[in-house]
């Protein structure tokens, strides 16, 4: 019991929070100075996402440290267990109560942000509409039969690929494809290249070529050499749908092909006379109502190319109910747990007279509002703290002055 | 002399047969009056009525509506670095606006003015010019322009390079061609009405242009539409040469136009007469309006009548008083057009903003009330000085906070829009916490810092004005444009920011007082200056807590997600979390006195590094206000604070001896605030 109290003594203690704290800084600061070289994505999952992390200073300098996120739990814990250990001591200072109140929900709703929110993005021109969205940054293969009626659709996801170095290889199959799908040589970023035909090289003379990084991760393009290997007839019960299994099969004809993120069509290939449409593409999310892009403002200041406004006039139709509605800065439309934003446009800059595309954020999260109701709470809890805080200290001052007077 | 000798380069110029030589008015009736005036130039100083009017003439610029003061200021401002003019022995030109005059008017002078500043002599040397022995100095138009190709060959060069990978010489390259470029512009302005306009006789438009001789920009903007209209009617029943013909007259026009319109480009003087055009017209739109065979209708809404009193100035600047005439006219037409548009209200104050120097001498009266506090010291007791020495911080600190209010009307928005502004803000609320600390505690601690600060931050404000030469009011991009979040997110955690530059700056009090043994002995006066850190770190928590989740709020209403980890809302968060960390430390019992002083000068560190180093790094949305230099300010500053910092860890080091642990050590400082007269050491 005794050891119990220690613990929970220093768990909830201030040097604890005081250290954490300035981890937490320390963090920050590292986060915030190696954007420059590394891009915010990679900056994020490395420092703030983490539970570790190492910071290197130099090639041979190299700080291990906790990360962002292991960081804020024991904070959480650090925080709550001060509010019990100390809560009866504090009845005097309410505000001080109050504001932790707010810090923990912050907390909190960071966490349920990171676990469980959705974001992407939602691209129309005028006139188009749509009532999904897709991710900036998450891929898929999707596998359509369609030759079937209704097109039976299959979706290998990202988690299950990505992570594949340039000479993995990963097999795929499902019970009732009569192919199986081996992927290689996965590039994270990469462009298509033809090469000259006496190289006899990729596919109809076409490689993938990998790409440096980009800062801005959503520009990252990945691609991945798929194999499409048919099955015996007789091999098609016997496999189980089993993702990521490795297979030995064995017999049938193999078709290669070349999966890239902006490839303008998916890779169709015929197997056993029926044809399927093999795509890599961004996760994609269903939306429970359409937005059709009515018309999209794009304004500048007078005589400058700085933007003024960006306003996108939308209908929203929801089964047989339907209404306009304007998304603008700063101004998004929220509805149904989901979050629409103006975030920016596509335009082809060589030619002024090419329509315009309106570039929604799309973002589910059950905690949206939820860092406001924490600044009200922080914000009403350190007012009053202060203010008693100054009460106290201009009756100090006074009786000090009436005894200097005296 | 001044005079003299101006005449005289005019006339080198006239007899070398200088463009100015057809410094004829523009040949419709009303100008052919002016034909009779005598064509020697004058160069007299402009009387303060025609400078009123062309101050207070609206002009569109930076995607706003200002005086023509303002445009000439910051042009000024950026070719020269100051904002007057030095011509050596013929004098000073003061105003702004003077100096536009002259450069619009006699542009053969001005091409002469030693106003093109180059800080370093390589930037001048690059292309082609000796520099003398001088490594920064000032040099002519005509001087820049024997170097102006190699000049701007080197700027297409540098600026395919990224702004932070450019060295300073490649930078003032590129500023040197901007401003060569801009002030081009300007001397060129008029010369679309210095000169007239014809075409081949036996054309159409030339039937129209030539029967006086030559028509004016105006007359021809008013017949061609007219003479398009007709060729259009008479269509397919002109011969193929007849169109051959025609075509060459009008290409030859447009081809004269394009060339001679093209500096006009730089200053829309003339506001367009349909309210749902919000962009300004110059003579250059005005021709392309006029030329546009789609929809020659509109041509008839050209504002002709403006332009026509506009190109008939040059004509007149010889006799004074008609040009002050016309310029009285034009600017009546201008400002009536501008005022139904409701872009005009607001012209006249921001020139009176800019005659009142409100902000300029606040900063000499604070440079004044530095020495009066000094001054203060010498006369400790004396009730009159303590008097003189508060009012001395609160005149200019009133003087700021009127400027800073006359911005916010003229500009319609919160007093925090932009780098410069956190400058003023920051300064301003520093000083007046300061003042409402003084009046709280009476201890004339914190009123001699309010002066350092006061000096420190106009200073500061004034050279980053300086230093980028461009309007300091001017329009925002889409995000920023919300009176709503700058209001309460950029206010409040501004705020933040100069309470934790105060908590700093007391702080640098206790540790240099202690290492310099400032009234050693007087422990209250060290307890109270911890005091009032640790008050204004108090302060500075609750908005900059409050200042950084509203930022994460409009970040939630703007982006789509209220922490993004962007640099500039990381040094929001660094300010919250050293604050809570240094409050948390001293709440534990880890740190006193020494330790909640030191912390608040890491404080300040922090900051500044919040405050202009991420705007530097060039990465994140927030990424505006890149400012040159500013790295080697920052640690200049970071090495000031790291000595302080190291001087406190050696009083630590020391432990407590040098301040007595008890008042009865001092028996005559007292415990309890008995301290009748505090002890100097």
């Amino acid at each position: 019991m005794h050891i119990l109290k220690r613990v929970v003594n220093f768990l909830a203690s201030y040097g604890l929070a005081c250290v954490l704290l300035f981890f937490l800084l320390l963090l920050t600061f590292f986060g915030t100075i190696e954007q420059v070289d590394s891009g915010l994505y990679e900056v994020q999952r490395k420092y703030f996402e983490s539970v570790f992390v190492i910071h290197e200073f130099n090639d041979w300098f190299h700080l291990p440290l906790p990360g962002v996120y292991l960081l804020m739990v024991l904070l959480f814990i650090n925080m709550s267990l001060g509010a019990i250990v100390r809560a009866p001591k504090s009845w005097t200072r309410p505000g001080m109560l109050i504001a932790h109140g707010g810090i923990l929900l912050l907390l909190v709703s960071g966490f349920v942000t990171y676990e469980f929110s959705t974001s992407g993005h939602m691209t129309l021109y005028e006139g188009e509409s749509d009532d999904h969205f897709q991710s900036y940054y998450d891929w898929n293969i999707k596998i359509v039969s369609l030759d079937t009626d209704p097109p039976m659709t299959y979706t290998i996801p990202g988690e299950e690929f990505v992570h594949m170095g340039p000479s993995d290889t990963r097999t795929f199959f499902a019970e009732k494809l009569p192919f199986t799908l081996l992927l290689e040589g996965y590039m994270p970023n990469c462009a298509p290249q033809q090469t000259p035909p006496i190289m006899a090289m990729g596919v109809d003379g076409v490689i993938l070529q990998p790409m440096e990084m980009q800062k801005d991760a959503e520009r990252n393009l990945a691609g991945v050499i798929a194999t499409v290997m048919e099955r015996p007839a007789d091999a098609s019960g016997a496999a189980a749908s089993a993702h990521g299994a490795a297979s030995t099969m064995q017999g049938g004809d193999a078709h290669v092909g070349l999966l890239w993120g902006m490839a303008a069509a998916p890779w169709i290939v015929t197997v056993q006379g029926q044809r399927y449409a093999i795509d890599l593409r961004h996760d994609r999310f269903p939306v429970p109502f359409r937005i059709t892009l009515n018309k999209f403002i794009h304004q500048k200041h007078p005589r400058t190319g700085m933007a003024s406004n960006f306003e996108s006039r939308v209908t929203m139709t929801e089964g047989n109910a339907s209404r306009d509605v304007e998304i603008k800065m700063n101004e998004p439309l929220r509805h149904k747990g989901f979050t629409f934003f103006q975030a920016s446009f596509v335009e082809d800059p060589t030619n002024p007279r090419a329509p315009i595309a309106s570039v929604f954020s799309v973002v589910k999260n059950p905690a949206d509002q939820w860092p406001k109701y924490a600044c009200y709470i922080i914000g009403i809890g350190l007012t009053i703290h202060f203010l008693q805080r100054l009460a106290i200290y201009l009756r100090a001052q006074k009786k000090r002055q009436s005894h200097e007077k005296a | 002399m001044k005079k003299l000798s101006h005449a005289l380069v005019v006339l080198g110029l006239l007899c070398a047969g200088s463009a100015l030589a057809q410094d004829a008015p523009a040949a419709d009736d009303a100008a052919s009056a002016d034909d009779a005036a005598p064509k020697v130039v004058t160069y007299e100083p402009w009387d303060q009525e025609t400078l009123d009017l062309f101050a207070t003439l609206p002009v569109q610029d930076g995607g706003r509506v200002k005086p023509l003061d303002t445009y000439a200021r910051f042009a000024l401002l950026k070719i020269n670095g100051k904002w007057s003019l030095d011509l050596g022995e013929e004098g000073k030109i003061k105003e702004p606006v003077a100096w536009l005059l002259y450069s619009l008017f006699y542009p053969e002078i001005a091409a002469d003015y030693h106003q093109f500043i180059v800080d370093n002599y390589e930037a001048v040397a690059a292309i082609g010019i000796d520099p003398g022995d001088k490594k920064r100095a000032r040099y002519s138009y005509n001087e820049i322009a024997k170097g102006a190709q190699k000049l701007f060959e080197l700027d297409n060069a540098y600026r395919q390079k990224e702004q932070a990978d450019r060295t300073t010489v490649e930078q003032q390259i590129i500023n040197l061609a901007e401003n060569f470029l801009q002030y081009d512009q300007i001397l060129h302005y008029f010369d679309f009405a210095r000169r007239t306009y014809t075409a081949p006789a036996d054309s159409a438009m030339g039937a129209a242009l030539t029967d006086r001789g030559g028509a004016s920009l105006s007359m021809l903007l008013m017949r061609a539409p007219e003479v398009l209209k007709a060729l259009r009617e008479e269509g397919t029943s002109l011969t193929p040469e007849r169109v051959n013909q025609e075509a060459k007259a009008i290409a030859g026009v447009m081809d004269e136009l394009e060339f001679v319109l093209n500096p006009t480009h730089g200053m829309a003087l003339i506001p367009p007469p349909e309210p749902s055009q919000q962009a300004w017209m110059t003579p250059a739109d005005m021709a392309t309006r006029a030329f546009n065979v789609r929809d020659l209708d509109a041509a008839s809404n050209n504002p002709i009548e403006m332009l026509g009193l506009l190109e008939r100035l040059p004509g007149l600047v010889n006799d004074r008083d008609a040009f002050k005439k016309m310029a009285a006219q034009f600017h009546s037409k201008v400002t009536a057009a501008a005022s139904l548009r409701g872009e005009y209200d607001k012209v006249p104050l921001e020139v009176s903003f800019y005659r009142m120097k409100w902000i300029p001498n606040s900063q000499v009266l604070y440079l004044i009330s530095f020495f009066i506090v000094a001054l203060s010291w010498v006369f400790p007791y004396n009730r009159w000085w303590r008097y003189a020495t508060q009012a001395s911080v609160l005149v200019p600190t009133i003087l700021l906070i009127v400027g800073i209010t006359i911005r916010c009307i003229i500009r319609e928005r919160p007093p925090v829009s932009t780098l410069y502004e956190t400058v003023l803000f920051i300064t301003a609320c520093s000083v007046a916490t300061a003042l409402i600390i003084e009046w709280m505690n009476k201890e004339r601690i914190v009123i001699a810092l309010a002066a350092v600060l006061g000096t420190a931050g106009m200073f500061l404000a004034n050279r980053y004005e300086m230093k980028e030469g461009v309007d300091t009011m001017p329009a925002l991009i889409a995000v920023l444009d919300t009176n709503f979040w700058l209001s309460t997110h950029v206010t409040t955690v501004t705020f933040g920011y100069a309470a934790g530059m105060l908590a700093g700056a007391i702080a640098h009090i206790y540790i240099i007082g202690r290492v310099l043994r400032i009234r050693i002995a007087d422990r209250k006066f060290y307890q109270n200056v911890t005091k009032m850190t640790y008050g204004v770190l108090c302060f500075g928590l609750l908005f900059s807590v409050v200042g950084t989740i509203l930022g994460g709020i409009w970040a939630n209403d703007s982006w789509g997600r209220f922490w993004g980890w962007d640099p500039k809302e990381n040094g929001a968060l660094m300010i919250c979390l050293w604050s809570l960390c240094v409050l948390h430390a001293k709440m534990g019992g880890y740190i006193k006195e020494l330790g909640i002083n030191m912390g608040a000068v890491i404080m300040a560190i922090i900051v500044t590094f919040s405050w202009w180093g991420v705007n530097n790094l060039g990465v994140g949305l927030h990424s505006y206000g890149f400012v040159k230099g500013v790295w080697f300010n920052l640690f200049l500053f970071w090495g000031f604070e790291g000595i302080v910092l190291l001087a406190g860890f050696a009083l630590w080091l020391m432990g407590d001896t040098l301040l007595p642990k008890r008042a009865a050590a001092n028996p005559e400082s007292g415990h309890h605030g008995k301290t009748k007269k505090p002890q100097t050491a």
